[in-house]
């Protein structure tokens, strides 16, 4: 199970994600296998092609290309190393979650909270809401 | 990606990084460069951390910053006189609010090497705020001059058929 992680994430933070993760997984730098300077949609082709299993950005954007290819999770950070460890940690939980391959996965800046399933449960909430409603009427 | 790269140093190409300002030849954003120097590293410091990006590249972004400074900044001197900076009174140059110290000195330590932290000791006075919003408006100086405009900052936009 490797993992890709973009250029935009620092050396320090690849290192600290592939520390936090379980055995058998690996991180692998966009730069280290040669995919410098790609844009989003080549690389995130090249990576699904290549048989990794999910791609660590900093850019949000990669969260709604279409088709999504393979699992995207974005860092709201440049990961330098004053932050990188708590990021890390976030980011090596969430790849070893089993529902890491529906969806893409933003982690909030602040507390590290999914960002995605944040808003599922605001959307859910909404239409609980609007039954509710309706029912009333 | 090598010390010796040909300009364009820094370039926004669509569909790379959403059309951010990027380094030439990588998807990492200029911006990465002034948040990581905000956060107290060093021009080497950010260097290691981005193998990708060229030393050059990185000076060539620092002194973009400053590049036609005296009229862009005085604009923003008069929108937070009080907590940046304002037009030294005998020759206009743009100083740190309440000090003597040039802006463009910050940009000009950075280039040659020194960290955030270097700079303050170097240069007492200054304000950690101060010095973070001088960067912030480096970036936004940056993605204003080299940016793509808003609608061709993706691919998947520029192939939309028109209606």
């Amino acid at each position: 199970m490797i993992v890709l992680v973009d250029e935009g994430l620092s050396v320090a933070f690849s290192k600290a994600v592939e520390l936090q993760l379980s055995e058998g997984w690996a991180c692998h730098t966009a730069l280290s296998v040669g995919w410098a300077g790609r844009s989003n949609g080549e690389l995130q082709r090249a990576a699904a092609e290549a048989g990794y299993v999910a791609l660590v950005t900093r850019d949000l954007n990669m969260a709604y290309q279409t088709p999504a290819r393979l699992p995207v999770v974005v860092v709201p950070t440049t990961g330098k190393s004053k932050v990188a460890e708590r990021y890390a940690e976030f980011v090596a939980a969430k790849l070893g979650e089993p529902s890491l391959a529906v969806a893409y996965h933003a982690l909030d800046p602040l507390e590290g909270e999914d960002l995605f399933e944040h808003r599922q449960r605001q959307i859910a909430a909404i239409r609980r809401h609007q039954q509710r409603y309706a029912q009333h009427r | 990606m090598n010390a010796h790269a040909k300009p364009p140093y820094i370039d926004a190409v669509p569909g790379r990084h959403s059309g951010d300002v990027c380094f030439a030849g990588t998807r990492v954003p200029v911006s990465t460069l002034f948040e990581c120097l905000a956060g107290g590293d060093s021009l080497a410091a950010f260097l290691a951390a981005f193998p990708s990006v060229g030393t050059e590249q990185a000076r060539f972004a620092l002194r973009e910053a400053t590049n036609g400074m005296e009229l862009g900044e005085q604009v923003a001197g008069a929108e937070h006189p009080a907590v940046y900076a304002m037009p030294r009174p005998h020759d206009g140059e743009l100083c740190f609010a309440g000090t003597s110290v040039p802006v463009r000195d910050l940009f000009t330590d950075l280039h040659q090497g020194r960290s955030l932290d270097g700079f303050f000791k170097h240069r007492p006075g200054v304000t950690q705020e101060q010095a973070e919003f001088a960067l912030r408006r480096a970036t936004a100086k940056i993605e204003r001059d080299y940016g793509l405009p808003a609608g061709r900052k993706s691919t998947q936009q520029a192939t939309a058929p028109k209606r």
